[in-house]
């Protein structure tokens, strides 16, 4: 190595790329090429599920999916695999892990609220609106204003409201609208 | 959540098993039931044996489904070595293989496999191994594999191959960015971990050769955790030797000895036969370095038995070449002279060059002791004129080699110095005085 083998000399002669072993066998004696693959998934697959089951309670579907996850990294990255056995194992358990962690997550969002649940507390907006028509009824002579109150809240016709009956039902359908302009005015 | 006064449930003890970024746990912390309990998930002896009772006991025994990727797996692999054996054989077989996979649809998955496997050719040759990859990545960047999920994997591996290589020819600053790149497009594409891993200990080995060791000890640390999670107990192994080499490095011999005897715990010699020889001799030259001279010539004597056993023939040559060093700090000359011309011719033969220069070194300095200056001076001057580019590119051991003139009676004194500067012996003795 350059820099490094100068001073290490023969005494540590090898880098640590070199620990890379020339076709280096695998923990079965074997290469990786040479595994059947095929037989460790058959082999160890039925009790791996039954794992899952056992340690996460993840479902059927569930396991078979966190399976399918480590199929695929052993296919992606064979040829770099020393313990097969232990690797498929761990592979799966941590994505056992992952899909029960997501699983968690997306109950979280969708649990309904409990029945002790509290709804949003909006007196304060109530209150509001009704210091603004306070405000504007404010506005009103008090003949007008029980005038108003009568028809807008009691329910009763314009005439029937009007404290003073015996105006002609023109000069109160007059009054009317121009109290009602003034409210309208006051609250926006 | 966890709490401080119960133990920790099986999900909990899992995430923190599977290295899980939770937050620290008082419970977990203290309580050595759950800290035993996480130790084992984490090292999958718990998950393994789990597994064992439940097919023991036979429930869950329904078949599986085999997926058709892995039912393909066998096949590929099968092809992905012919093209490394191609590859190793001579340039018109590997163009022929090469063209005959590339022709195929599934190249991109063959090429997966085949740069992972040719991770054992830069050891022999680096500079087949750089064109490996460069030829393989050419074809992948094509716009015919544009589609497959393969490609921008074995991209990725094609960078981290080319790294290796780099690192070996020596230059080690491309050998950083070419793994640094690597790393990159693996974790862009979703590699898997053991994958990601791989890159992290070769930019490791790569920050190591360029001498930024800090930057390597993260590196090596990541991905040990990476291998460890995934339960690859042979990579934890390699990447400990690595380790021990960083420390090394660092005049740090106490913790590179613990790096090395960790490996060679993990590592088992009759599986990594090269790696276990390789990690040996590193620790019997720091105990040599540290003058415990007995332990040390023990574990020459097992590196070298290994060597011989496993066919590692260049590997036993520098074994050999320790034992000098070994015998003249012992005051074995005239063993050192006779074993020595022989180790000469041997590695001549066997065209070891570094390993003939050094084992000459070692006989000059024997024949020095025994006072047979006619010999050392010839030897001087082949030791003057072969230096390998390690010696000839550092200049305090040019200077040291240019010293080589002196007298009959100064010339033992100072093929000693030049060996002990080799050797690494001045930084250990730095370290002892510092």
């Amino acid at each position: 190595m350059p820099g490094e083998t100068a001073s290490l000399g023969r005494s540590i002669p090898e880098p640590a790329s070199s620990i890379e072993s020339a076709g280096s066998p695998c923990a079965s004696g074997l290469e990786p090429r040479d595994w059947d693959w095929e037989d460790l998934y058959a082999r160890l697959g039925p009790g791996l599920l039954r794992l899952a089951s056992h340690r996460f309670g993840l479902s059927r579907d569930d396991a078979e999916e966190a399976l399918q996850m480590a199929a695929t990294a052993i296919v992606l990255a064979a040829a770099s695999v020393r313990s097969p056995e232990a690797y498929l194992t761990s592979v799966f358990l941590r994505e056992c892990l992952g899909l029960l962690r997501r699983r968690g997550r997306i109950e979280r969002n969708e649990i309904p609220p409990p029945a002790s649940f509290d709804p949003p507390d909006d007196s304060c907006e109530r209150i509001q609106v009704v210091c603004r028509f306070r405000k504007a009824f404010a506005l009103l002579s008090p003949v007008c204003r029980s005038m108003m109150r009568n028809c807008l809240l009691g329910g009763k016709s314009r005439v029937d409201a009007s404290p003073a009956s015996s105006r002609p039902e023109r000069t109160v359908y007059k009054h009317y609208r121009k109290c009602l302009r003034t409210l309208a005015n006051a609250l926006g | 959540m966890p709490s401080a006064d119960r133990h920790l449930r099986d999900l909990e003890l899992l995430e923190r098993a599977l290295g899980s970024d939770l937050p620290a746990d008082p419970h977990a912390n203290s309580c050595p039931s759950c800290r035993a309990r996480i130790a084992g998930l984490a090292e999958g002896r718990t998950h393994l044996a789990d597994l064992q009772e439940l097919l023991h006991d036979g429930v869950g025994n329904d078949a599986v489904t085999i997926p058709a990727a892995l039912s393909r797996l066998s096949g590929a692999l099968a092809r992905a070595e012919e093209l490394v054996v191609a590859a190793e054989t001579d340039d018109d077989a590997f163009a022929a293989a090469l063209a005959d996979a590339s022709a195929s649809a599934e190249f991109p998955e063959i090429a997966l496999h085949a740069v992972q496997i040719a991770s054992r050719v830069p050891l022999r040759s680096p500079a087949l191994a750089m064109r490996i990859a460069q030829t393989v990545r050419e074809i992948l960047v094509g716009p015919r594999f544009a589609g497959s999920s393969f490609r921008d994997l074995a991209i990725g591996v094609c960078s981290l191959l080319e790294g290796q290589g780099l690192l070996y020819v020596g230059r080690s600053d491309e050998a950083v960015l070419c793994s640094r790149s690597a790393l990159d497009e693996l974790t862009l594409a979703g590699a898997p971990d053991i994958l990601v891993s791989r890159a992290r200990y070769y930019l490791g080995s790569a920050l190591w050769g360029d001498a930024r060791y800090a930057d390597a000890l993260i590196l090596l640390a990541e991905a040990r955790e990476g291998f460890a999670r995934d339960e690859q107990v042979s990579w934890v192994g390699r990447t400990d030797a690595a380790i021990g080499l960083v420390h090394f490095s660092e005049a740090r011999f106490d913790q590179a000895l613990r790096a090395f005897d960790s490996a060679l715990a993990r590592l088992d010699a009759e599986v990594d036969p090269g790696p276990v020889a390789s990690t040996q001799q590193n620790r019997a030259g720091i105990l040599m370095n540290l003058g415990r001279l007995a332990e040390a010539r023990a574990a020459f004597g097992e590196a070298l038995e290994l060597a011989l056993r496993a066919g590692l023939q260049a590997s036993a040559a520098t074994i050999r070449v320790n034992l000098l060093g070994l015998g003249l700090d012992e005051g074995h000359f005239e063993d050192v002279r006779t074993r020595g011309e022989r180790l000469v011719a041997q590695c001549v033969r066997d065209g070891l060059d570094v390993d003939a220069y050094y084992a000459r070194l070692a006989l000059a300095e024997a024949h020095a002791a025994l006072g047979n200056y006619g010999a050392v001076r010839e030897l001087v001057d082949a030791i003057r004129e072969n230096a390998p580019s390690e010696v000839r590119d550092d200049p305090d051991a040019s200077a040291l080699l240019s010293r080589l003139d002196a007298g009959d009676h100064e010339i033992a004194h100072r093929l000693r110095r030049l060996r002990h500067y080799l050797s690494g012996r001045d930084r250990f003795e730095a370290a002892r005085e510092a």
